[in-house]
């Protein structure tokens, strides 16, 4: 294999149902390199990074959640919700409050009993800049996106149902461009 | 974003203004001359208005079967996302997303069939995938703006 600069980081992080992690490197040559764990590193053109993703992941149409606005609540709490159900009524009570609307709880509950793939990307480059697309991903129960809010803006997550649409164009401009990485 | 018509057929819809428009019978078909950085397809829209062949159509059933016909041809074609949606004046339609290969490249492709007045509508965007982010929006809003006359 060549030695070759790496323009950025590729990280993918599968944590349920269990946990996998794939590391990589968009060379300067233009190609990931991902360590998908089976057989050693998979090398792909970085146009075709999404295809190999939503191959891996399974991406395909999905329904969208019924939900009002965006729900926030702590991580833990979506940690309770997809590894203890049974908890589930008490946990909504505490997690997400009384202003929890029917359509929500029952969103949440049909999330909660769904068999998930949540998995994370993260694509990293220069001193600080990085995307990250998070989703939990409940097959016929439809697909969330998860965005980590930072201390300024109080901690915990948001939770929003989110289209296979909108999962594709995340993850088709998940590694940087030119104009990025100071080409353009 | 400019107003082009297709008389004879009896549509309209706006397209962005650097983008080049050539009128087909059957048809109309927009895109950038722009060669994108992979060197695969420039980003192309178009719009279809044709007769059935034989049997009963609705937007679903014409979107299975286009995307059928799809796999035929594209490379490793993979159905990203499908829904029942509306084009102008409440016109049911199905719209899909799928992505598929071209050598090293990776295009997007993002459809809505629907049946107006007993012919098959089919809009159809095809863009290099990388550039979907911003592609996304320029479709759409092509798609929403599409009219359809009472005659053609």
């Amino acid at each position: 294999m060549k030695a070759e600069t790496a323009l950025a980081t590729v990280s993918l992080d599968v944590l349920r149902p269990e946990r996998l992690s794939a590391a990589g490197v968009l060379r300067a040559d233009g190609v990931v390199e991902l360590d998908l764990g089976a057989g050693g590193p998979v090398e792909v053109d970085a146009p075709l990074l999404p295809n190999l993703l939503a191959d891996n992941l399974y991406l395909g149409p999905r329904p969208l959640p019924r939900v009002t606005g965006v729900l926030r609540c702590e991580r833990e709490a979506l940690d309770l919700l997809l590894d203890e159900p049974a908890q589930l009524d008490a946990l909504l009570a505490v997690a997400f409050g009384l202003d929890l609307d029917l359509d929500s709880a029952a969103a949440l509950g049909e999330l909660a009993a769904a068999s998930v793939l949540h998995w994370r990307l993260r694509c990293a480059w220069g001193t600080d800049r990085s995307r990250t697309c998070e989703i939990v991903d409940a097959g016929p129960a439809g697909a969330w996106r998860v965005a980590t809010l930072t201390d300024e803006l109080g901690g915990g997550i948001l939770l929003a149902p989110v289209t296979t649409t909108e999962i594709w164009r995340r993850l088709s401009a998940a590694l940087p461009a030119g104009a990025d990485l100071g080409d353009g | 974003m400019r107003l082009v018509e297709h008389a004879a057929l009896g549509f309209a819809l706006q397209v962005p203004d650097a983008w080049q428009t050539t009128e087909l019978p059957e048809g109309l078909v927009a895109g950038s001359e722009e060669m994108p950085d992979d060197l695969s397809l420039p980003p192309g829209f178009a719009v279809s208005l044709a007769g059935f062949g034989d049997g009963d159509h609705d937007a679903a059933s014409l979107s299975e079967q286009g995307l059928l016909e799809e796999t035929r041809w594209l490379t490793d074609l993979r159905l990203l996302d499908s829904e029942d949606t509306e084009l102008a004046s409440g016109l049911p339609a199905r719209r899909t997303l799928a992505t598929y290969r071209q050598g090293v490249s990776s295009l997007t492709l993002e459809q809505w069939h629907a049946v107006h007045r007993g012919r098959a509508l089919v809009i159809s965007a095809t863009g290099p995938t990388q550039d979907y982010a911003a592609l996304h929006d320029v479709w759409h809003a092509m798609a929403a703006s599409l009219r359809l006359g009472d005659e053609g």
